[in-house]
Formats: C-alpha cells, structure tokens, sequence
C-alpha cells in the first residue's frame, strides 16, 4: 500500500497533491490484455484464388516504369512480398493493361510508384484493381487505388483515396513538352489536343512575318471542338507586308494595341478543352510566303481517357 | 469498504481537493452489450513485421524547422510502445529521410507536428513502412502524407496521401534581390517549389541617358518564353516610377508615378522557370528596386 502523501508522517509542512490511490487511476496497469495468438488477419480485402490483380497505367511525355508493391498474408500464416513492374513504352500517353496472378490470402497492403523522377506531378497515371480470372479489364470488382504517381510520390492502398485522371492540378506545360507543330508557309497554325488528354490553356502565342506583297493581314485566334468554332479572338491589329509581330492570347488579358511589335489578346478565363479540340490562328488575307513562327503555349494538362 | 474522505481529519495539509467519486454516482440503464477485455483483437489493420521500418522523409523551406513524429506500437507481447523522433530538414526544399527500426506488432497510431511552418505549402511529411522484401526502401505500406503546421498534426489512421500540389499552398510576398545597375531582373522558381503568379512588384529608376524605355515582363518555362507583355506606357530618363503586374484590365494610370504590366492569372511554374523584365531602351544606372512577386507557393517532387 502506497504512502499517503498527506499524512502525519509528512513533517515537511508542504502542500502536496493527494496520492493517486484516492482516485482510483487505472494508468499504471492496463486492465486490457491483447490476444496475439488467434489474430484475425488485419485486411478486409480476402484474396480468392481466381482472384486476379489488374494494373493499369499511362504516361505523358516519356516512357516510365510504374512499381507495384503488394503484401499478401497467405493462409498459412507466411506475409509474401510481391513486386510488378510495369512499363509504359514511349508512346505518348498510351494506356498499358497487365493481368498478374495472385494467391488465395489476405490483402495487406499496395504500393505505386515509379521509377522517373518526373519533376511536378500528373504525369503518370495509374490504377490496381482486382478482378476475377473469367472476367475482362473492364470488369473489375474492386478499386484499391488510383491516381498520378513518380519517384517520390506513391499512392497506396488501403490508405489513399482514389483519384481520376482529371483530380488534382494538373501538370505545368510549356511549348517544350506538349508542341504547338509548326506551319507551313502561308498557313495558319494549328493545334490540337492529343487523344486522352485534358489541357487548360493559360497562354498561346506566335510570331507573324509578312512577306513582301502587299496586302493587310488580320490574324485572329479561333477555338473549336473540332470542327464548330465556340470561340473567335480577334488582335485588333492590322499587319502590313515585310514586318515581324508577336502576337499572344492569355487568359483574362485585355487587348492592347501594337506595342514594340507585340499585340496581345485575351483568351476565355479558365479555358478547358478535351482531345480533339484545337487552337488555331486563322489569319485573314495571309499570303503565300508568310510564315507564323516561335509558337508557344502555356498552361496545364490532364490524362482523360473515357 | 468506505474510501477516506479528503477532506477529513486525517488531511492535515488544509488544502482543498476534488471531491471522490462516489459523490457523482451515476445511474444508467445497463448494457446490453459486453465487451472483451481479454484477448482482445489488435485495435488496428497495420501490421508491423519485425524487420519492417517506419519510414519518413520531409522537405521544407521555412528555417529552422523540426518536425516531431509520434507514433504507438502495440507489440507482440502486448505491450504498448510509444515511439517519438524529431527530423530537421534543411530550408531549401530538399528531402531528408529517416528510418525508424520497429518491433513486430501492430502500428496503432502516428502522427507529426512542425515547429516552424505555419500554413499549406511549406513543410511536407511522407509516412509509410518499408521491408527489407523491397529492394532501394520502396514503400510497403503507405500511412499518411500531407503538409504538417505547428497546429495541424497530420496523422494516420484518418490521414490523407497527398502529393504536395496538392490543395492550398502558401500565399507569400518573395522578395527579389536588386539586380545590378543597367540590369533587368531574372528571378528563378527555387528548385522543388512550384509557383502560382499572382502579381508582380517593382519600382524603375532611370538615369539620364536620352530616350524612352520600353519595359517588358516576361515568364520563361522549360527554358522557353511563355508569356511577355510590354508596359502600358513608356518611362523617360530620370524617372522613378512604380510597376504593378497583375490579371487586370489595363488603362493608362493617371499616375505618372505608376506604370502596369498585364498578367495572365494561372501561370504556374515550375522550379528554374524564370520571371522577369527586358526593355527596350536603357541607361547604364537604370535601377530596379524594391522588387516583390506575390506567389502561392507549393513544394513540389519532394
């Protein structure tokens, strides 16, 4: 029995707090004792032996590896490590599908990650799902995890939530990795957003020279869907024969008229377009040598496959 | 047995304590359900093997900083652990990375806590195990990952796996070095963050040499421009006059004190991407100053 604090034998004259023993704390000794011998295995996700896992990947720009680590606790008690990986070729954003068979157990847990140290984010997709032998890839019975991966960045289950190819804040592009093609003399540019894709146009811009016969160019910027324009910008500028002028379209901008041989005009605020839609100059009165050159567009895209 | 009151004669310290229990006897309807409280089921899904680590890696760019991990252990003889290590990272966005060795049982609980970052957007924490199963430390088990204020304790169970762009970041005023005399002004997204451009800050000083000059904004990524506007309206010499980028819809100021340059709004960056002005026109002592981007800032492939 603990010694109260408080009583005669305490001939120091100071005020203490009672002993513990008065309230009846129960820290020191846990009153719940734990089974580890018969534990229920600690996944809900119970493995079949048909069971199958499918891993589904893509990526923008470059080839990348996607890593795949799964723990599987098998009936007998033994946790197997497993590791997939998966490549997605150098085709620009093309979808790879692979089947890997499993083991009857317990899923403990998955792991995806990559093996390019991709600077940003959104540039490879990927998801791991299950399936049963006799179905197709599209018939998956259970979700584990989705969502854009590199290097540092995995994504996992149980834990994270599943994303689409659409979440998220897209990867930052410039002209360097998602190209406006360049165009032919006396031609128009034109740009078109690749197959599974989603982009947010911030800027477009692109240097008009004129050749020497005389005739007033009028560039404007029209958008479409691929065919109907939704969106016709013109620049307010007239461009006669043998100058150079940069002309640049950005979101929210208000037009300003010729300045230091730049002109700018606005682009719609938060202009989202889906694979297949285009950007594209439509210059009126544009002769044969003119040449539009130093095409650049600015904003962010997404991986959208339907 | 009746307990010993407190307060009784016994007590002669005189103090004043909190009366026992028994004075706030309860009355409530009985259970129906009973509970184990022997050989209870492991109150947890993470399953810590004896050669499995907890792994964390974090990325900052606030000085000074230090993150304090936490975490509860349920070990195989039942004894709860509780575990606690702090991880310094350096204030330039770089990742520092630290294992902790763990006991075979059931991982109940971690979280974290900064010292330093006070908002979204300055110090990220990644969590997850590794096994030894995996070769170059790939994680085996993901356990939470997000941004860590010295308020906001991330945590797993119940935490979320972010990527660092992931949600808001940190809205900041980055002041911009003064570059020489004659000299335009070239800052660089610092490697590892990811900006959002919001505005632009800067007062021009020319000197007397003859002519107007024509300043221009200009944003470079990927080592390409893309996105340049030209002033509102010309400086001459000896002027000192105050410039403002921002998404706006430009008139002439009134001001002559004032010139704009307009901005696209969402012109995100990405580390060594460049923001900065060109002229047409110069003097050799023509001086930026007092030079100030508004950004919101994300730490980004961290």
């Amino acid at each position: 029995m603990k010694q109260d604090a408080n009583d005669k034998k305490n001939i120091s004259g100071g005020v203490f707090a009672p002993s513990t023993d008065r309230f009846h704390v129960r820290s020191a000794t846990a009153s719940v004792s734990f089974d580890m011998e018969d534990i229920i295995p600690p996944s809900a996700e119970y493995v079949g032996v048909d069971d199958q896992l499918l891993i589904q990947t893509n990526a923008l720009f470059s080839a990348n590896t996607l890593l795949v680590q799964v723990r599987i606790l098998r009936p007998d008690g033994i946790i197997v490590p497993l590791h997939y990986e998966v490549f997605t070729g150098a085709t620009f954003n093309a979808f790879v599908t692979q089947l890997q068979p499993l083991m009857e157990g317990f899923l403990l847990s998955v792991v995806c990650t990559a093996t390019s140290p991709t600077v940003g984010q959104n540039t490879m997709f990927a998801s791991v799902s299950l399936v049963r032998q006799a179905n197709t890839f599209r018939q998956q019975y259970r979700l584990l995890c989705a969502g854009y991966v590199q290097q540092l960045i995995p994504i996992g289950w149980p834990e994270s939530s599943p994303q689409r190819e659409t979440d998220g804040p897209g990867y930052p592009m410039s002209n360097g990795n998602l190209n406006v093609p360049a165009a032919g003399a006396g031609a128009d540019f034109v740009y078109t957003v690749p197959a599974g894709c989603r982009v947010r146009v911030t800027s477009i811009s692109g240097l008009l020279t004129t050749a020497a016969a005389v005739f007033n160019r009028l560039p404007s910027l029209i958008i479409d869907d691929g065919a109907t324009p939704y969106a016709i910008i013109p620049s307010n500028n007239t461009q006669a024969a043998s100058l150079a002028e940069q002309y640049t379209w950005a979101d929210s901008t208000p037009f300003a008229a010729l300045f230091d041989n730049k002109v700018l005009g606005p682009l719609p605020s938060q202009l989202i377009l889906q694979q297949g839609h285009r950007v594209r100059s439509n210059t009126t009165g544009i002769q044969a040598a003119d040449q539009w050159s130093n095409l650049r567009m600015l904003g962010h895209v997404w991986s959208e496959h339907n | 047995m009746v307990r010993a009151q407190l307060s009784d004669q016994k007590n002669i310290s005189g103090g004043v304590f909190a009366p026992t229990e028994e004075a706030f006897k309860l009355t409530v309807k009985p259970q129906g359900v009973r509970f184990l409280n022997r050989a209870v089921q492991p109150p947890s899904q993470v399953y810590v093997e004896a050669e499995d680590d907890l792994a964390v890696s974090v990325a900052s760019s606030v000085t000074g900083e230090a993150v304090t991990f936490n975490y509860r252990l349920l070990r195989f003889d039942g004894e709860i652990i509780e575990g606690q290590f702090v991880v310094r990272p350096a204030n330039n966005r770089s990742v520092t990375k630290y294992s902790e060795s763990l006991a075979e049982g059931f991982l109940l609980s971690m979280s974290c806590q900064a010292t330093a970052a006070t908002t979204r957007g300055q110090t990220f924490v990644r969590v997850s195990l590794t096994s030894p199963a995996f070769q170059n430390s790939l994680p085996s088990y993901m356990l939470m990952a997000d941004y860590v204020t010295v308020q906001m304790a991330p945590a797993h169970p119940n935490g979320r796996v972010l990527a660092p762009s992931e949600g808001p970041g940190w809205v900041r005023g980055f002041a911009v070095a003064n570059p020489a005399p004659g000299f335009a002004i070239s800052q660089a997204v610092p490697a590892n963050a990811r900006w959002l451009l919001k505005a632009f800050n800067a007062t021009m000083v020319t000197d007397a040499t003859a002519g107007n000059r024509t300043e221009e904004l200009i944003v470079t990524v990927g080592g390409r421009v893309a996105f340049q506007a030209s002033a509102i309206v010309v400086q001459a010499p000896s002027k000192n006059v105050l410039y403002s980028g921002a998404p706006l819809s430009l008139v002439a100021p009134l001001d002559t004190a004032l010139n704009y340059f307009p901005l696209a709004p969402s012109l995100t960056l990405l580390g060594g991407d460049l923001v900065g002005t060109t002229a047409l026109g110069g003097g050799p002592a023509d001086q930026w100053s007092a030079i100030t981007l508004a950004v919101e800032e994300w730490l980004d492939n961290v």
